[in-house]
């Protein structure tokens, strides 16, 4: 798994879970993202990895906390990585900081338990 | 009508209060936040959420309180009165254990889990059947386990906690009117049916379940609290890993403690660490430090791209049973629990950390099948 991917499975499942493109601006590059093979530009990859999951949400606070492992069984599910939830995200939390969690556990794997 | 008055002031003085009362820890916990060494982390994960309010039960069975909820990671570290009952609404089915009830010496068996069936037991291979799996589209979209172990003699043990994936039925309604929010419907099965005759054990319970949300962000504004980012963010990363070898030996590091941990690395870790993992990817080779540097600052600019925040939003979810088999006595086949919600952001330019939020429930929920609630409530609350 590379970040691109990582980011774009991350992103895939959101949406796919809360039926929203985020924020009337992140539209555009939500597609770019999907739609741009890899490497993906270096200026559409950060900017998507730093859309918040409000964006998805429009809303905030503990509502978020019980759909969260929800969610998180779709990530894993788009990744294909068996990662437990986070226990620190929340509807603050960027993309890029999940899609990095999703990826360092793949590369932890990988390599044999950090070995 | 001065009953009504009065319980007006009642309400209005509390609520007054616990906002005051919040403010004032607002502000101290501001000050605890600004002395940390570590303020200028840009991560935006909250530590600290208190939200209080007043809950004024409109069924007239219970009586209208006030009440708060301190968390701490997201997790309930301290709360007093009703608690906010949204959180109840969307609950998540929770699976069936990984061993089901009833053993693994039965003549038959079936379990569903992770995107396959699988069948296997000695009443099979009497039948000249070999054990098989299963895989298809539509089992691979189900969400929790299926467990169901059978004897010949008629005993029959069922273990469900099964979702679809979330559909959204009202996704081209929302195109269709300009809107972009939201919405999803879960639908789910859950059943636990166990009989042992020779133990002389049964249990019967089996529901039909549902789940839905749809709501609405209105008048985004820019974000104050990214542009302050975006001021600081280049240099905290070029500080942070200079070359591209401190990179290296950063993204190692990242590795060795993220990766066997649950905790997701804060914004500035995984900005350095992705750049650093993607050029490997692409095989580029190392970067000069002058290059480095300006790609840092590029991703840094983009990460930080002015983006808006929502000033209200307006949500409505559901969630409901139909009881299949073992009702309880008093409980109804079918029950609903709706909420209708208003939440406005006092400082969005900010992200939002203050709101208010008012709230409209009615209906039954599954941990309290008999008793119908029918509430309004206002809470204020604040995060770090």
């Amino acid at each position: 798994m590379n970040p691109f991917q990582a980011l774009r499975a991350v992103a895939q499942a959101v949406q796919d879970f809360t039926g929203s493109s985020g924020a009337p601006q992140d539209k555009k590059y939500l597609e770019d993202l999907k739609s741009t093979p890899d490497p993906v530009p270096w200026d559409i990859f950060f900017y998507v990895g730093g859309i918040p999951l409000s964006h998805f949400f429009a809303y905030s606070g503990q509502a978020f906390g019980s759909v969260s492992s929800s969610l998180w069984e779709e990530i894993k599910k788009a990744s294909n990585v068996d990662a437990p939830e986070p226990e620190n995200w929340d509807i603050d939390t960027h993309l890029l900081q999940i899609s990095t969690y999703i990826l360092v556990h793949a590369m932890y794997d990988e390599s044999g338990g950090g070995q | 009508m001065s009953g009504t008055i009065a319980l007006r002031l009642k309400f209005v003085s509390r609520a007054l209060l616990l906002v005051l009362l919040t403010a004032l820890l607002s502000c101290q916990l501001a000050a605890q936040e600004s002395d940390r060494a570590e303020a200028q982390d840009p991560s935006s994960i909250s530590n600290i959420t208190l939200t209080g309010g007043y809950l004024n039960d409109l069924s007239g069975a219970n009586e209208s309180n006030g009440y708060y909820r301190l968390e701490l990671n997201g997790e309930s570290i301290k709360q007093a009165g009703t608690p906010f009952t949204s959180q109840n609404l969307s609950k998540p089915l929770t699976k069936p254990p990984k061993n089901g009830s009833a053993g693994d010496s039965k003549d038959f068996t079936l379990r569903l889990e992770d995107g396959a069936v699988e069948t296997g037991g000695p009443i099979l291979e009497a039948l000249n059947i070999r054990p098989f799996s299963v895989k298809g589209k539509f089992i691979r979209e189900l969400r929790g386990a299926l467990q169901v172990n059978g004897q010949i003699d008629g005993d029959l043990s069922i273990a469900a906690g099964l979702e679809t994936a979330p559909l959204h039925p009202l996704s081209g309604l929302l195109k269709y009117r300009g809107a972009n929010g939201p919405n999803w419907l879960i639908l789910g099965l859950q059943e636990e049916r166990l009989e042992d005759s020779s133990a002389g054990i049964t249990k019967n319970r089996g529901l039909a379940t549902y789940r839905s949300f749809v709501g609405q962000g209105y008048k985004w504004v820019a974000s104050e609290k990214l542009a302050e980012l975006r001021k600081k963010l280049p240099d905290l990363l070029v500080h942070r890993a200079p070359t591209f070898a401190e990179a290296e030996s950063l993204s190692e590091r990242i590795v060795a403690r993220f990766g066997k941990g649950a905790l997701v690395p804060d914004d500035s870790d995984s900005i350095i660490f992705n750049l650093y993992t993607g050029l490997k990817y692409m095989g580029t080779p190392p970067p000069s430090t002058e290059e480095w540097q300006k790609l840092l600052r590029k991703a840094a600019e983009s990460f930080t791209t002015p983006r808006d925040q929502p000033t209200y939003a307006v949500w409505f979810d559901a969630t409901g049973w139909y009881v299949l088999n073992g009702r309880t006595t008093g409980e109804k086949r079918f029950s609903n629990a709706l909420g209708l919600t208003l939440k406005y952001w006092l400082n969005p330019e900010e992200d939002g950390s203050r709101w208010l939020e008012l709230r409209y429930e009615i209906g039954r929920v599954r941990a309290a099948p008999t008793e119908r609630k029918h509430f309004l409530a206002l809470s204020y609350g604040f995060k770090l």
